[in-house]
């Protein structure tokens, strides 16, 4: 199947004509009418069913050969939020029909008006119509259908499905103000200065030539002044590195009771709708400045984005977060600690609601990254109203208060994710490490 | 061939306010050429009636209300009146109109276009049929 199979889905031709029950109708009314006139000699109720019989015959004669009606809707592979995206149905066979009616899927069209009935003429026609988009992540429009009928609705098709392909709806990305990374130790190139000589931009010193310096150093200006060969020296340039490390394991919405539920995909006022806004905010930030940003899924390692820079990059990582799904089956997944690079800035989202997450955001601060914990858990929590439930609520509410105080105590910055917030605490890190 | 939504438009739910009208007229049609008068119960009953055939138009229910209007007419004192004509046209346009609400559905815009052949051919039988019913209701006693 290639890609642009998986894109059109077209179902298979329906088999024939079916009675309706209007068909049924008839009989029953030209059975009941006859029988009556010869039981009663009434003739008059035979002439009664005169137009009825007549409209019928006419029906009938204009009935011509089998239905072959064909449906396949054309989705976009991806769209942005909010932004255009179209469907295009086309039914095709229709040359036996008199009217089309067509099923929409849900989210395409205009709202409230699921059906489309159209004239059969011409016996090809494309239908392009308007899919909505108004939330992002991976959208399930589900199936089209059409059915035809003829003979004043007296025979009519099955109805003929046609399933969509799922269409990938980019989150936003909007960007804040936020502070200037640490630049990695290990970086040759970037927008970061460091204070380690090096072939950089930035000056650092002029001091005399000596032996092993570079001709191309030589700051002719100020030898030319002071009468002797001097070198400009340099600090190296660095990159910075943004590693947003995401837990995709839970999608907590405020109300507690749901928390057991399997989801089929991301609520966006749940903790995974808000650290997904979280790390595209973020991404989209440091990118702009020129930082090199990846994305690490802390339940699936393999399924993230590598470190990088550009626009194209945080296309990448919007094409990746709008395609993640909840998954209750990895909660029970080791969290792979290799997958963060060394040297980088670590944002880890997630709504610490487990004992999991602790080694991870351990070892990551143990091994001197620089560490912000943001708690994506939704504000106003509806608690259960059972006893027992409550209680229970209470208890993993309290274990993971607890959790987040742990962490801070191991020198983690722990936040709530407000981006105003988030920048303020980081550069307020930067000035105690800078004075340390 | 690009289809659009322009153009003139018919609603599932006319289609069925109009079944359910003409079902309820057909029923006091009936009864009014069987020779009964109408007791405001019977026309209650009636719209009762009418209201669950527009309801349901994929089920039994239109043809039990034609039924119910053919049997009407016998147990009456039936003759060539005009309420014989008025009856015979509405079963007609009856079983048209229930056929079309069954195909349309309810929350769906037709194309008025998808109609028109239907509409045609219930122009053509009423056409052809309602004039002789008429010479027949005036001739024949």
């Amino acid at each position: 199947m290639t890609p642009a199979d998986e894109r059109e889905h077209s179902a298979r031709p329906a088999t024939g004509w079916q009675p309706t029950w209007a068909m049924r109708r008839v009989v029953v009314i030209f059975v009941v009418s006859a029988g009556m006139t010869l039981v009663f000699g009434r003739p008059a109720i035979a002439l009664a069913v005169l137009p009825l019989g007549v409209g019928t015959a006419l029906a009938l004669a204009g009935r011509q050969g089998r239905p072959r009606p064909r449906l396949r809707v054309e989705m976009p592979s991806m769209a942005e939020v909010d932004g255009q995206a179209a469907a295009v149905m086309s039914v095709s066979g229709l040359e036996a029909s008199e009217i089309v009616v067509l099923r929409m899927p849900h989210g395409i069209g205009p709202p409230g008006a699921p059906y489309v009935v159209l004239a059969a003429d011409p016996p090809d026609q494309q239908l392009t119509v308007t899919a909505d988009t108004s939330s992002w992540g991976m959208r399930d429009y589900g199936a089209a259908g059409v059915r035809v009928a003829t003979a004043d609705g007296l025979f009519a098709t099955p109805v003929v499905i046609a399933h969509t392909a799922p269409v990938r709806i980019l989150p936003p990305a909007r960007t804040v103000d936020v502070p200037e990374l640490p630049a990695r130790s290990a970086g040759q190139v970037g927008a970061h200065r460091t204070r380690r000589p090096g072939d950089g931009s930035e000056l650092l010193d002029v001091r005399e030539f000596r032996p092993g310096d570079r001709v191309k150093r030589i700051d002719w200006r100020v030898s030319a002044r002071r009468g002797v060969l001097h070198v400009r020296h340099t600090a190296i340039d660095a990159d910075a590195d943004l590693v947003i490390c995401l837990d995709t394991r839970y999608d907590l919405t405020p109300d507690v009771m749901s928390w057991h539920d399997r989801s089929s995909g991301v609520d966006q006022g749940g903790s995974l709708g808000v650290a997904i806004g979280a790390a595209i905010t973020l991404a989209a930030s440091y990118l702009r400045l020129g930082d090199r940003v990846g994305l690490v899924d802390l339940a699936v390692p393999y399924r993230g984005v590598q470190p990088g820079t550009g626009v194209r990059q945080l296309m990448r990582i919007r094409w990746h977060l709008a395609g993640i799904v909840p998954d209750a089956q990895l909660r029970r997944r080791r969290f792979d600690e290799g997958s963060v690079p060394r040297g980088a800035a670590v944002v880890v989202l997630s709504p610490y609601i487990d004992d999991q997450i602790d080694p991870l955001v351990g070892t990551l601060a143990r091994t001197h990254r620089d560490v912000l914990a943001i708690d994506v858990l939704p504000d106003a929590l509806r608690m259960p109203t059972d006893r027992a439930e409550l209680a229970a609520a209470r208890l993993v509410l309290a274990e993971r208060t607890e959790r987040l105080a742990a962490l801070a105590r191991r020198g983690v910055l722990v936040a709530r994710w407000d981006p105003g917030l988030i920048g303020l605490l980081m550069r307020r890190r930067q000035r105690l490490r800078r004075s340390a | 061939m690009n289809s659009t939504a322009g153009g003139r438009v018919v609603s599932g739910r006319d289609v069925r306010a109009l079944l359910g009208l003409g079902s309820a007229a057909l029923l006091l049609a009936a009864l009014m050429g069987a020779g009964y008068r109408p007791h405001p119960l019977v026309i209650a009953a009636f719209a009762v009636v009418a209201a669950v055939v527009a309801a349901f138009p994929a089920s039994p229910a239109p043809a039990a209300a034609c039924v119910a209007a053919v049997f009407l007419l016998l147990s009456g004192d039936i003759g060539f009146t005009v309420w014989f004509v008025v009856v015979a046209a509405l079963l007609h346009s009856v079983h048209v109109l229930a056929g079309l609400a069954e195909i349309i559905p309810a929350g769906a815009r037709a194309e008025a276009a998808a109609v028109v052949p239907t509409g045609r051919r219930w122009l053509q039988a009423q056409a052809a049929t309602v004039p002789i019913l008429i010479v027949l209701a005036a001739l024949l006693p």
